[in-house]
């Protein structure tokens, strides 16, 4: 697999709104973020390599699959055992709420010291200044070590806020016994020949008719803070969310409606279940695992999950590739690991996190969790993933339909602001918005949130 | 057996009453009551056949109104996995803290209100009472704000301060002190007792009942109460109360298996069942104006 | 112990004493000497505990909501641009209605069937004080709870509602992805919570009505009807007059059964002003502006005044008017 990519653009990530003070009376409390002007601290690398460090750190993540949760105990004590005198608390949390919990945090001065943040949420806090600035921490050839376009998706105004730790994108997850009972008997085996738009809605037809009416085709993973995945079909039909500029809308636009009303289709038709909407309280994963549908969109970070001999699913399952219009393409899933500004052992925290992006320690995680590295070292060679290594591959081929378009859009400051109002608009669609409407009222919010 | 008909009719029932039909209509009544008794308890005992089946048994089509499998493992499993004895543990020791805190102070406030005169008494009254309106959504922020002013986020002290600013006892107390004779406390005073004296020696030992069901209402508030502790204790699960426990975490993992959802509730809900049960009595002295007549 | 118990948590002092409707206006003779420094230290605890988390909190919230808060903490100034976006704002203008929708289902409903309750087991039935403890029981079960009760019964592919239903012959309605419908459900949630409460305090009332007002009126040959019209009903008003207040207060500000069962969807269907301002302060999924939620809060007081102060100005009038 190859997720190298030339990086983007320097600094064009995150245009700061200048507020002049005459402009005070047109500021509103959901336009543009008040960026923080960030100067870089230390020259690049000068604490690059630190000797065994002592001192206390929490370190937050949500509470991801056994896997995640191994890979992360293994760091955990692997760093102890390097540093005599450093202690780790891993603090697991749920999912649901974990960046109101870090924000209320950081406004009362008790957030963990070192967090785990995806990729569309990064800029959010990178841009409010608080995180912990790493520049003097990684010499260019640390930086070197990493795909740049994930280097990247971590920086804001040219400054590096926190290590990419993993990525995922999405892929379909099916059972196989289902398909063949519908009478689907070619699922494709590559990227080259996966199903277009309209073959993949015979693929549903099909389903739909082979399905008792309690039962669906198949369910979406666009649940909350997932919303952004819907862009998929937007880039596949050929579409952006921004101007290649990053600094305005490109909705309203043909590729906009012909996503949006297929995506529409998928309610009109009953392909997915009534609560497979935005705002619906259950997973894709979940319709899959309690067989309400026979095919499922996840992320590979499921995989263990499904694969699971005791919980998983019960069924003889396979994954393939997302379906393509114009184009082919998959979502930025994946987190990166930040430190807190307010730390009280910085060159601690930034030793820790060098350390979780060390080889070693993230090819074990992602081995463990079925997750996809960010290192060059390891994209190139072929990590022994612990469960299902067939359905990985089709995730790692997946990944590479990642255009560096959809890596800058997904990580602009302003994405997490972005992602709340596509969260509310597409619950609107699918629940009978008119098309433009909705493409209108997301154009005019990106705008906003974005400061233009 | 002379039942009285006080205005014990119903539009309804209005028929049989001018039919004079009373033994039918007492049996009529009976068992209105009875099937209204039924609806209310059913959904508690929805809770407690969920808490009890298996999972499989819970998506079964059709309507099952006993367990196939009977089993605890929706008990076991949500405990094995996550604090709760620690979340008990944390609403036990709020709640008593804020109840105490509350009753205590209400009690004084109420008797200020109902035997002593003072200047401002009752623009302070109203002013008091005016706050029993104050929604804690309309001022979460600000109260946010505060307790991370005062160095108080993610503590106890972040909830148990700001529940025990309350009003609703006043209320009551003041109503129980007027019903005691002025003359009591005039006898008690001429005896050379003071003020504080009087309240601990005669006032109080009326008001067992009026301490009782404060005391009931005050803890259950409490230990039910979400919204505000939401906010403080969001990030950290070690410091959940009950019910966030069950919203967040429970809820969060559970998202489809109603039998651990359940089994969780029913734990939170069943000491003030037992509670409820218990203190019954209380509530009936209460009202029966505790022998002052 | 007397044979007619009833399980009276608070009361307004009227209905205690049985008055038709006059508030006492308690003229107590000024004793030889105020109490001012006695009164003082009897009153510092709560004065104190009320003045530095409600009051303060209240006017510092009028502050905050004409600033720009981000959930990480920075502010701007920016004056009344917040209401300017509330009144703009078409999920305020749901959420209000929801609210004013929600309201209007579940306090006269609610009141009524109490009332029924009331009088059904006012009377003598076998069973009479275990029956009323059942219907009071949801109360003490808190609202996180009883939510989580609903949002599984209501389920609308597996809960026991739509499977009951289903037995009758009745395809059962998506409570779940259903605006109307998740409303309809949140609200019978909700007066299972809270008949129990009204029903108590009309018991309470009902005491106080005079069985000899009705030996009377039968005597003089009124109805069943007429005589609860004419007597029962308006000696019951301080009653009502108090579940009025306190119900209108309790709907207008329902948090924790609204976040448990919908969590204000699907879409804003349940959202009411209270979920809605939690939303945007302080949610996950919500835009995380502090000093916007600080807004609604102050709009959603301002609500709340409004409905009080029309309370009490209806109840002085027919005080006057008695």
């Amino acid at each position: 697999m190859d997720l190298s990519r030339r990086g983007f653009l320097a600094g064009s990530a995150g245009a700061a709104t200048l507020l002049g003070l005459s402009a005070c009376t047109s500021v509103h409390s959901n336009s543009g973020t008040t960026d923080a002007t960030v100067k870089a601290s230390g020259s690049t690398g000068a604490k690059s390599s630190l000797g065994p460090q002592t001192g206390q750190l929490t370190f937050a993540f949500w509470g991801g699959s056994t896997g995640e949760t191994a890979g992360f105990n293994y760091v955990k004590q692997k760093f102890e055992a390097a540093n005599p005198g450093a202690k780790i608390t891993l603090k697991v949390v749920p999912y649901d709420g974990f960046f109101a919990g870090i924000d209320r945090g950081i406004q009362a001065g008790n957030a963990p010291d070192i967090f785990r943040v995806d990729y569309t949420t990064m800029g959010k806090y990178s841009s409010a200044g608080a995180l912990m600035d790493l520049t003097q921490y990684f010499s260019s050839s640390d930086i070197d070590a990493f795909l740049p376009a994930l280097w990247d998706a971590i920086k804001y105004q040219n400054i590096p806020f926190g290590v990419p730790h993993q990525t995922d994108c999405t892929a379909i997850v099916y059972d196989k016994d289902a398909f063949a009972s519908a009478g689907i008997t070619s699922v494709p085996d590559s990227l080259a020949n996966a199903w277009s738009w309209d073959e993949f809605s015979q693929v549903a037809t099909k389903l739909r008719s082979a399905l008792p009416a309690s039962k669906f085709p198949f369910a979406y993973d666009w649940t909350k803070a997932g919303a952004y995945r819907w862009l998929s079909f937007l880039y596949q039909a050929g579409g952006s969310l921004l101007t290649p500029d990053l600094k305005k809308s490109a909705l309203p636009s043909a590729a906009g409606t012909k996503a949006l009303d297929f995506t529409k289709s998928f309610f009109t038709n009953k392909w997915v279940p009534a609560s497979n909407t935005i705002k619906g309280a259950k997973y894709s994963d979940e319709f899959f695992l309690g067989k309400t549908v026979p095919m499922t969109f996840i992320g590979d970070f499921l995989v263990p999950e499904i694969a699971d001999p005791k919980s998983g699913y019960k069924g003889n399952w396979g994954v393939t590739f997302m379906p393509k219009d114009t184009a082919a393409a998959t979502d930025l899933g994946g987190n990166a690991i930040v430190a807190n500004k307010a730390t009280k052992n910085p060159d601690l925290a930034a030793a820790f996190l060098k350390f979780i992006v060390s080889e070693d320690s993230m090819k074990y995680f992602c081995e463990q969790a079925i997750e996809l590295p960010t290192l060059k070292s390891l994209a190139s060679s072929s990590l022994s993933y612990a469960t299902a290594p067939d359905a990985v591959k089709v995730f790692a081929q997946q990944a590479t339909t990642l255009s560096q378009t959809i890596t800058t859009e997904t990580s602009v400051p302003a994405f997490s602001k972005i992602n709340t109002l596509l969260q509310d608009q597409l619950e609107l669609a699918f629940n009978g918005q008119a098309t433009a409407k909705t493409l209108q009222a997301i154009a005019d919010g990106v705008n906003t949130s974005i400061g233009s | 057996m002379a039942t009285t008909m006080l205005a014990s009719t119903s539009p309804r029932s209005d028929r049989v009453m001018r039919k004079r039909a009373r033994g039918r209509f007492y049996w009529l009544r009976f068992a209105l009551a009875l099937v209204i008794a039924l609806v209310m308890l059913f959904p508690l005992y929805w809770m407690l056949l969920t808490a009890v089946s298996t999972k499989a048994d819970l998506y079964r089509s059709g309507l099952h109104l006993w367990p196939a499998h009977f089993t605890l493992d929706n008990f076991r499993d949500p405990i094995r996995n996550f604090p709760v004895t620690r979340w008990f543990r944390n609403s036990l020791v709020i709640a008593v803290l804020v109840t105490v805190i509350t009753v205590l102070v209400n009690l004084l406030a109420g008797f200020a209100f109902a035997k002593l005169n003072f200047r401002g008494k009752n623009p302070i009254f109203l002013l008091l009472l005016s706050t029993m309106m104050i929604p804690i959504q309309a001022i979460m922020v600000a109260q946010f704000k505060l307790v991370v002013k005062l160095n108080m986020f993610g503590s106890i002290w972040a909830v148990i301060l700001p529940s025990s600013a309350s009003v609703f006892g006043i209320f009551l107390a003041r109503q129980f002190f007027i019903a005691i004779p002025d003359e009591l406390l005039e006898a008690a005073r001429c005896d050379g007792a003071g003020i504080f004296r009087t309240f601990r020696s005669i006032v109080l030992p009326l008001c067992r009942p009026l301490v009782a069901v404060l005391t009931l209402m005050t803890f259950m508030y409490e230990w039910n109460d979400f919204t505000w502790p939401l906010i403080v204790f969001f990030s950290d699960n070690q410091k959940f109360t009950v019910p966030i426990g069950l919203v967040t975490d429970i809820k969060g993992q559970y998202t489809t298996n109603y039998g651990a959802i359940m089994a969780m509730s029913l734990l939170m809900a069943l000491p003030m069942v037992v509670l409820f049960v218990a203190f019954q009595k209380y509530f009936v002295q209460g009202l029966a104006r505790s022998g002052i007549k | 112990m007397s044979s007619s118990p009833s399980l009276v948590t608070e009361l307004p002092a009227e209905a205690l004493q049985g008055s038709a409707g006059l508030r006492p206006r308690r003229r107590r003779a000024v004793t030889s000497r105020g109490h001012g420094p006695t009164a003082g230290a009897f009153l510092l605890p709560n004065l104190v505990l009320v003045a530095v988390f409600l009051l303060l909190p209240l006017v510092w919230a009028f502050w905050l909501s004409m600033q720009k808060i981000g959930s990480l903490g920075p502010s701007q100034f920016l004056g009344i641009n917040n209401y300017v976006d509330i009144i703009r704002d078409s999920v305020f203008w749901e959420a209000l209605w929801n609210t004013a929708l929600f309201t209007l289902l579940t306090v006269p409903v609610g009141m009524a069937v109490g009332l029924g309750m009331a009088i059904l087991l006012n009377g003598v039935l076998p069973g009479r004080k275990l029956i009323r403890s059942i219907i009071f029981l949801p109360l003490v079960i808190s609202g996180v709870s009883s939510g989580l009760i609903g949002a599984w019964m209501f389920d609308q592919y597996s809960g026991f509602v739509n499977n009951f239903l289903h037995a009758l012959g009745i395809n059962g309605p998506d409570w779940q992805s259903n605006g109307k419908w998740a409303m309809v459900s949140l609200v019978l949630v909700t007066l299972w919570i809270r008949v129990g409460f009204d029903m108590i305090i009309y018991l309470a009332g009902l005491q106080g009505v005079d069985p000899e007002y009705h030996d009377a009126a039968m005597v003089d040959g009124a109805s069943a009807w007429q005589r609860f019209r004419a007597i029962t009903l308006p000696l019951l008003g301080p009653s009502t007059f108090f579940l009025l207040i306190m119900n209108l207060i309790y709907s207008f500000q329902v948090f924790d059964t609204v976040y448990a069962m919908t969590n204000g969807g699907p879409n804003y269907s349940t959202t009411t002003l209270v979920t809605y301002a939690y939303k945007v302060g302080f949610d996950e999924h919500g835009s995380g502006e502090l000093g916007y939620a600080a807004a609604i809060g102050v709009v959603i007081y301002l609500i709340t005044l409004v409905i009080t102060a029309l309370n009490w100005r209806l109840s002085r009038n027919r005080d006057l008017a008695s």
